[in-house]
């Protein structure tokens, strides 16, 4: 009965209601929005960092050669000598070097020549197929494989570039030999192939003018021959240290004595994070302040509320209702105002979420998940404190009215 | 049913009433008549357990309401006292019906309160029960307040201005249904007015006077 009252008292006023409800929701839905954005971004950038104590690439920058080197979401800084990243294969002081070399692109999906350690490194298991072993073969990510369609034995053209609608390398036909299981990683949205396929491609492009598609079939064979005789280069290379030490002499010793840049990913994201959370700290403040003022909203309404309402409270004491009773019902007023701008918060983040996973999404190979996060229980509990604060000076009048002269007054 | 002894209330050192004694049996009507400014509505929150007497006794049945504290004094009410005022006032939000669910609910009676839709039949509103009360009639809304003081089987029946506002007719009609009422459920009912027409139909009366 009492949750009755209350309820339909908060929408005899719908507009009112209304107002202080959407203003609720709209904070939260930001405040919810920007934390679920943070928290899987954190998580995603972690989880794809794994074991990688140094990314050594060409000179540049670092943030850069991490982006693009361990989460493939820039271009990369340039090419650097396979010869030098042998050498480093045979310092004692590393454990492992993974080579990277970019190729071209699937519809968007960038084609990765490294070789089958690279898979290990993220846990990457096979669903179907097998890994690959020779030049053209190529593994899918699972995202990619449900994408583009691609499936086991079929072939298909590299496109240069990272373009949708670049040109296509009709020369080189890439074949699918194995479908990874998802894996929540960057091997998710790769196509990996051995390194001699990507040099196979790109060293036949420089031998090749750009303008001269339509050549026959005999260029092959020549182009085949060229490969041989170039000096092979790589985008970049992943490794691994032998001791915590290691990591930390490592850069210095190779930024100096080598032509290579070689740089710590943990600190490089670590600097993103601190310059993203710039950003996320304004829109918070901003979004603290909407709370705010959604929060005095909502003490409006009820204030106002409270004084046409002056003589029905009287009533209802007059009827037996305590003053406590009271003081709990005005209080619930409140608490329920903000439940509801809660969870309609909610739904406004997970629409948000929904649009940005449709829209945005395919660019950055990331999709955002909808499960509810922790820090989201503290966002209810905030959201609850406001609305019971908005609703507490008007219950202490209620609880203080004099019964006497509000029902004479009337 | 209703005794008072000695009843004395004080606003403050200058604003001071000393009131009559009081006697009301079950079923009876006692009409209290004055000028506005003697007292009347004070009086009225005295019996009601509203406001709390300098001194002197309020014997409800066996219950000194003099005695109780505030909260006691709330219990008792909405057991016991029917309050009807002069404006009908109802909880807007809520339906005919459930704004008389409010006296059994606020006052803790549980199923000891009458049935809602026999008592609306018997005061010729039960085709209102659904309705919002801002859409009822004057009459009927006054009708409403009656049921409302009525669900809880009270022993006392106290009405602040009940006919103030209504036309003749009407104002005819709801005095005879408060008196049949409080004759058939054995409450005393106890009137404060100044209106001049309920004087020919009460007999027990009392007039307060302007005290200095």
């Amino acid at each position: 009965m009492l949750l009755k009252i209350i309820f339909k008292n908060l929408i005899h006023k719908p507009l009112a209601t209304t107002l202080s409800v959407s203003l609720l929701a709209l904070s939260t839905g930001i405040i919810s929005l920007l934390l679920v954005m943070q928290h899987q971004l954190e998580q995603k950038f972690e989880r794809d960092l794994r074991n990688i104590d140094l990314v050594v690439g060409a000179k540049g920058s670092p943030l850069q050669l991490v982006l693009s080197a361990v989460y493939h979401v820039d271009a990369p800084t340039g090419n650097i000598p396979l010869a030098e990243v042998e050498k480093l294969k045979q310092m004692r002081s590393i454990a492992q070097v993974i080579p990277l070399a970019y190729g071209d692109s699937y519809q968007r999906f960038r084609i990765l020549g490294t070789d089958t350690a690279y898979i290990g490194k993220y846990d990457g298991r096979l669903n179907n197929g097998r890994l690959f072993e020779k030049k053209m073969e190529v593994v899918l990510g699972a995202a990619v494989a449900s994408n583009t369609g691609l499936q086991v034995g079929q072939r298909f053209y590299g496109t240069h570039g990272e373009a949708e609608e670049g040109e296509q390398h009709h020369e080189a036909e890439y074949v699918v030999v194995g479908v990874l299981e998802p894996s929540n990683t960057v091997l998710d949205n790769l196509l990996l192939t051995p390194i001699s396929s990507v040099w196979g491609v790109h060293e036949h492009v420089e031998t090749a003018p750009e303008t001269d598609h339509d050549h026959g079939g005999h260029d092959h064979d020549h182009d085949h021959e060229a490969v041989d005789t170039m000096p092979h280069e790589v985008t970049a290379a992943l490794i691994k240290a032998r001791s915590t030490m290691a990591v930390m002499t490592l850069p210095r010793m190779l930024n100096e004595t080598t032509n290579l840049q070689a740089t710590i990913p943990a600190l490089e994201i670590n600097r993103l994070m601190k310059l993203l959370g710039i950003g996320v700290a304004t829109l918070q403040a901003l979004a603290v302040g909407i709370m705010l003022i959604s929060g005095f909203s909502v003490f409006i309404a009820l204030y106002n509320r409270l004084r046409e309402r002056k003589y029905e409270l009287a009533l209802m004491r007059s009827l037996g209702c305590g003053r406590f009773r009271l003081f709990g019902m005005l209080l619930m007023e409140g608490l329920l105002l903000a439940l509801a701008g809660f969870l309609r918060g909610l739904g406004l983040s997970r629409s948000a979420i929904w649009l940005l996973n449709n829209s945005a999404a395919q660019d950055f190979h990331f999709i955002l998940r909808y499960d509810l996060i922790s820090n989201e229980a503290w966002l209810l509990a905030v959201t609850l404190l406001v609305g019971m604060l908005a609703a507490f000076f008007p219950a202490v009048k209620a609880f203080r009215m004099n019964l006497s002269t509000a029902l004479a007054d009337a | 049913m209703l005794n008072t002894k000695k009843l004395q209330f004080a606003y403050s050192a200058q604003r001071k009433f000393v009131f009559p004694d009081l006697h009301c049996a079950a079923g009876d009507a006692l009409l209290i008549t004055g000028a506005s400014g003697c007292g009347k509505t004070t009086l009225l929150h005295l019996l009601a357990g509203i406001l709390h007497p300098q001194s002197g006794e309020i014997l409800i049945g066996t219950t000194d309401l003099s005695k109780l504290t505030p909260s006691q004094a709330d219990r008792f009410r909405g057991q016991n006292i029917g309050l009807v005022y002069q404006k009908p006032h109802f909880l807007a939000a809520l339906s005919v019906y459930d704004n008389l669910l409010l006296a059994p609910y606020f006052g803790h009676k549980g199923s000891n309160s009458k049935d809602i839709r026999q008592l609306a039949e018997q005061l010729g509103i039960s085709h209102t029960l659904k309705q919002l009360p801002a859409r009822l009639s004057v009459g009927e809304q006054q009708r409403a307040s009656i049921a409302r003081a009525l669900v809880n089987n009270p022993k006392l029946i106290l009405a602040d201005e009940p006919t103030s506002a209504l036309d003749d007719p009407n104002c005819q009609a709801v005095i005879t249904l408060l008196m049949q009422q409080a004759r058939e459920h054995q409450a005393a009912l106890v009137i404060v007015t100044h209106d001049g027409r309920l004087k020919d139909v009460v007999k027990n009366q009392i007039e307060l006077v302007k005290q200095a």
